[in-house]
């Protein structure tokens, strides 16, 4: 059943003729075929939905503990915890002890209406992102006043052991004037028990930044192995604000990565990191647009990929300069390492120039281990698969440097893990 | 920095400046109606008394072309009329000998674009072909006692069917993409080439292609076949008349370097700003071999190529450079792919595109490499010029690997003529507008150092000719 019809009585009118308009996109729309140029890269069939249930109701009052319960260890590095357990919220603290200038909204009921623009829209020409927006929920606002500026980093963690369920989460993060933060994103299945997890995940996360904020963000994808990601996020960026964005993706059979990135203001800049580990049998395609509408705007934009087993590592970047964009400045590197004869990687690093006023370019390799470095590592004792694993840490080292201190030590772990199998 | 100014003199390679948009009043012994059909292409297998293997070839072919939709993405065709097109016009009863037996508008428009006098001065020999049919081919004897041939298409089906039919469309199937279906369907004329083992062809061959007739597509065929250790270079000249209405000009090139070979196809594409140039041009890499395009696109009014080397055999090796100009109501998308299937093959893929006057230049290529190989090394640089802000600039490049010993890069640049440049240039007493020219020659020159010097001279004046202006 479809979560719209689920929670039809939410009585959030907006949120509800975005639901029907992408349930409708979603019934009517063909399964797109393999030749469809939204699908080129990913086979459709590795996300087929309808066996996966949609995660029904969630009750929103229950389950919430205030700070003072928090019992997993280490959350009190952060400034606030958005915890959500199997899809219902688990951790949130609204109580006294939030920091100044935050502002929380969980549910559909209170989620603002002002973030309206970033759904249904054009995007309900592709069957799988219709039914993200059909099954919207559960909604978590974010927003940080004019001038905050928050010490700690926030955490929003989703944890997931479900099996055979669709879930969309949407999360909006939306900075007010002047304001700073550093905000963690976890898409993950407990571990240990994460074998058994299977889940088709779905999220948006949504970014609004305005004049002068700073945002960095840092996202981590660690779901089971027999789970899939199926991922939308968005970000506009007003005036001089500053989003540094990093991007990690770990352990599913497939995942697929659709961003969109809208440098608005004028010289709003953007440094977004993405990299991926695809192992035996796991599929991930990491694709980024980025367009720059305000003048002197700025990006520098690295797609770094590992493919090893009979694995697929996909990237694919649009720099987009619209006309009104002088004097833009943007960068797209793309580097992928191909660490066995079945694996397969891809790369289309893409420019698309409406303007004379700029520099804009990309680079992009895709190497393997060479016998110069294996040798060289073999002579001071590595193993040649530890000396293969050393090179291709160090292609993941701008993840791992960019990982926040709370979680640095377990990215290293994950790359690890990934390399080592 | 000073602003960018409209041109003065020129709209465009392909536009006002255009100095081969002269025409004749319209020639031909045999005119198919407008429109394309079953009875067309009957008609053209007819007129050419060609084997039946060649008219069941083509109608199969017109079967594909029509059930192909337009390709849905690349440069906008939505104005091209299928319908309003003469297919084929068969301008003289018989090929000449010499230039002298030609009739005066035909020897008089080879003469205005200068094939005659190239032959004379440094080409091994000439093929020219007006509207459908080939009306002038000729070699150097000392060539000929070689064994090399260079002949029209149909002389070669002709006459040395067994080697013309053993490739004729092997490289692009008739049903490749829906260009190459309705050249395969409704194809004359075009060139004939073959090398026969270790012949070194030092001067280059040249073929011209030129339109007359109003409303007319031009569908040649080429085909050439270097045998082991042989070599030649290829070059392809082409022009047609402004005309009000829109000509089609849709060829395919199919070059095939046996083992240890080395071909170089050079074209320097000029058509005026009426004719839709979309051109399937493959070749196959044997072992050792080595294929060049060296690709220049200056004229048309839309125009998508992408030059393919299939790397078939270990050690080939693959280059494509191309050098794209887009003006004033210009769309040109043009690229290269290289298809690596043996161990040990390289290739180099080197773009570069100017556009102005609103033109659009789109860079789109491939690099493939198959499964499981070993020793695989490929570089595609793409720079990109935009002169003004109403032009556009397109980078899409494709890297589609499926083997661990690879060494791939891929680097693209967009950006404008620098302020900096300008200002040394300036300061050094050189007057604005030509720094501006000094700048793109500079930008150009990889391509027009590969291109026989009176090319090279050719290409330099013509990019001279379109930035005329440009800067004010």
């Amino acid at each position: 059943m479809m979560r719209s019809d689920v929670i039809a009585s939410s009585a959030v009118s907006w949120i509800e003729s975005h639901r029907a308009a992408a349930a409708k996109a979603w019934s009517e729309l063909p399964w797109p075929a393999a030749k469809d140029p939204l699908w080129r890269y990913s086979p459709p069939a590795l996300f087929e939905s309808g066996s996966y249930a949609a995660d029904g109701a969630v009750d929103f009052a229950a389950g919430l503990s205030p700070a003072s319960e928090r019992s997993e260890s280490g959350d009190g590095a952060y400034a606030e915890v958005f915890r959500f357990i199997d899809g219902a919220p688990a951790s949130c603290c609204l109580d006294a002890s939030a920091p100044k200038g935050l502002s929380v909204s969980l549910g559909a009921e209170d989620f603002p209406s002002s973030a309206a623009h970033f759904l249904g829209g054009p995007e309900l020409t592709d069957k799988l992102r219709s039914r993200l927006w059909a099954e919207s929920g559960p909604f978590l606002g974010i927003e940080l006043g004019a001038g905050a500026q928050l010490e700690k980093p926030l955490l929003v963690d989703w944890v997931d052991s479900r099996r055979g369920v669709y879930a969309s989460p949407v999360i909006l993060l939306r900075l007010g004037e002047g304001s700073r933060a550093r905000v963690i994103v976890r898409w993950r299945s407990p571990r240990g028990s994460g074998a058994a997890a299977d889940i088709l995940l779905s999220p948006a996360l949504l970014v609004e930044m305005a004049s002068g904020s700073a945002l960095e963000l840092f996202e981590l994808a660690e779901l089971s192995h027999a789970s899939r990601l199926l991922d939308f996020p968005q970000a506009i960026l007003g005036n001089g604000a500053e989003l540094s964005w990093t991007r990690g993706f770990f352990g599913c059979r497939a995942s697929r990565s659709r961003l969109e990135a809208t440098l608005e203001g004028e010289g709003a800049r953007l440094e977004l990191r993405e990299a991926c580990a695809a192992g035996s049998s796991q599929h991930i395609e990491l694709a980024a647009k980025i367009r720059h509408v305000g003048a002197h705007t700025w990006s520098r934009v690295a797609l770094d990929g590992i493919a090893d087993g009979d694995g697929s590592a996909i990237a694919s970047g649009l720099l987009a300069i619209d006309k009104t964009a002088t004097g833009t400045d943007a960068y797209l590197s793309s580097r992928h390492l191909s660490l066995s004869p079945k694996a397969t990687v891809m790369s289309m690093p893409e420019l698309a120039i409406d303007t004379d006023d700029l520099v804009a370019s990309h680079g992009a390799t895709v190497g393997s281990v060479g016998p110069d470095e294996l040798f060289y590592l073999e002579t001071r004792g590595l193993s040649p698969a530890q000396a293969k694993a050393a090179v291709a840490a160090a292609l993941l080292s701008r993840l791992v440097e960019k990982s926040p201190a709370e979680l640095a030590s377990h990215v290293g772990e994950l790359v690890d893990e990934a390399l080592h199998g | 920095m000073p602003e960018l100014a409209v041109d003065k003199a020129v709209e465009g390679l392909g536009g006002e400046g255009y100095k081969f948009g002269f025409s004749y009043p319209e020639r031909s012994v045999v005119k198919t109606r407008k429109g394309l059909d079953e009875e067309v292409v009957r008609e053209i297998s007819a007129a050419k008394g060609e084997a039946p293997w060649m008219l069941e070839f083509r109608l199969k072919a017109l079967e594909s072309f029509r059930k192909m939709p337009m390709p849905s993405w690349g440069a906008d065709l939505s104005a091209i009329d299928f319908d309003e097109i003469y297919y084929y016009s068969k301008p003289l009863a018989e090929q000449g000998e010499s230039w002298a037996e030609l009739p005066d508008d035909i020897r008089q428009t080879y003469e205005r674009i200068g094939v005659p006098e190239a032959e004379r001065k440094f080409l091994g020999g000439v093929g020219a072909q007006y509207d459908s049919e080939v009306v002038y081919h000729k070699i150097h004897a000392d060539l000929e006692a070689k064994g090399v041939l260079f002949m029209d298409p149909e002389s070669g089906e002709r006459e040395h069917e067994d080697i013309f039919r053993k490739y004729f469309g092997t490289i692009v199937p008739p049903a490749d993409n829906k260009f190459a279906a309705l050249n395969s369907a409704v194809w004359s004329g075009g060139s004939f080439v073959y090398v026969p083992k270790g012949v070194k062809v030092d001067i280059p061959l040249q073929a011209y292609f030129r339109i007359n007739t109003k409303s007319f597509g031009q569908f040649e065929r080429t085909l050439i076949v270097v045998d082991e250790g042989a070599f030649v270079h290829y070059i392809e000249g082409c022009t047609a008349p402004v005309y009000s209405k829109d000509s089609l000009h849709s060829a395919v090139v199919e070059i095939v370097a046996l083992p240890g070979s080395r071909v170089r196809y050079s074209t320097i594409q000029n058509w005026s700003s009426n004719v839709y140039n979309l051109v399937t041009k493959r070749s196959k890499a044997y072992e050792n071999a080595t294929i060049e395009w060296v690709d220049g696109n200056i004229g048309s009014k839309r125009t998508m190529k992408y030059p393919c080397v299939i790397l078939a055999g270990e050690g080939a090796h693959g280059e494509v450079l191309s050098v794209a100009f887009a003006g004033a109501g210009q769309e040109q998308d043009t690229g290269g792919k290289m298809i690596h299937l043996a161990n040990n093959t390289t290739s180099v893929v080197t773009s570069k595109s100017i556009s102005r006057g609103g033109g659009v230049a789109t860079y789109r290529g491939l690099v493939k490499v198959a499964p499981g190989l070993t020793g695989i090394k490929s570089k595609v640089e793409c720079d990109a010029l935009i002169l003004d802000p109403e032009s556009k600039s397109n980078t899409y490049p494709t890297m589609d690997i499926k083997s661990d010993d690879v060494r791939i890069e891929h680097e693209a640049k967009v950006s404008k003529i620098s302020e900096e440049e300008l200002f040394y240039l300036q300061s050094r007493g050189i007057e604005e507008e030509e720094a501006a020219k000094m700048i793109v020659a500079g930008f150009i020159d990889p391509l027009v150092k590969e291109l026989p010097m009176e090319y090279a001279v050719e290409l330099n004046r013509l990019i001279d000719m379109s930035m005329e202006g440009s800067v004010g």
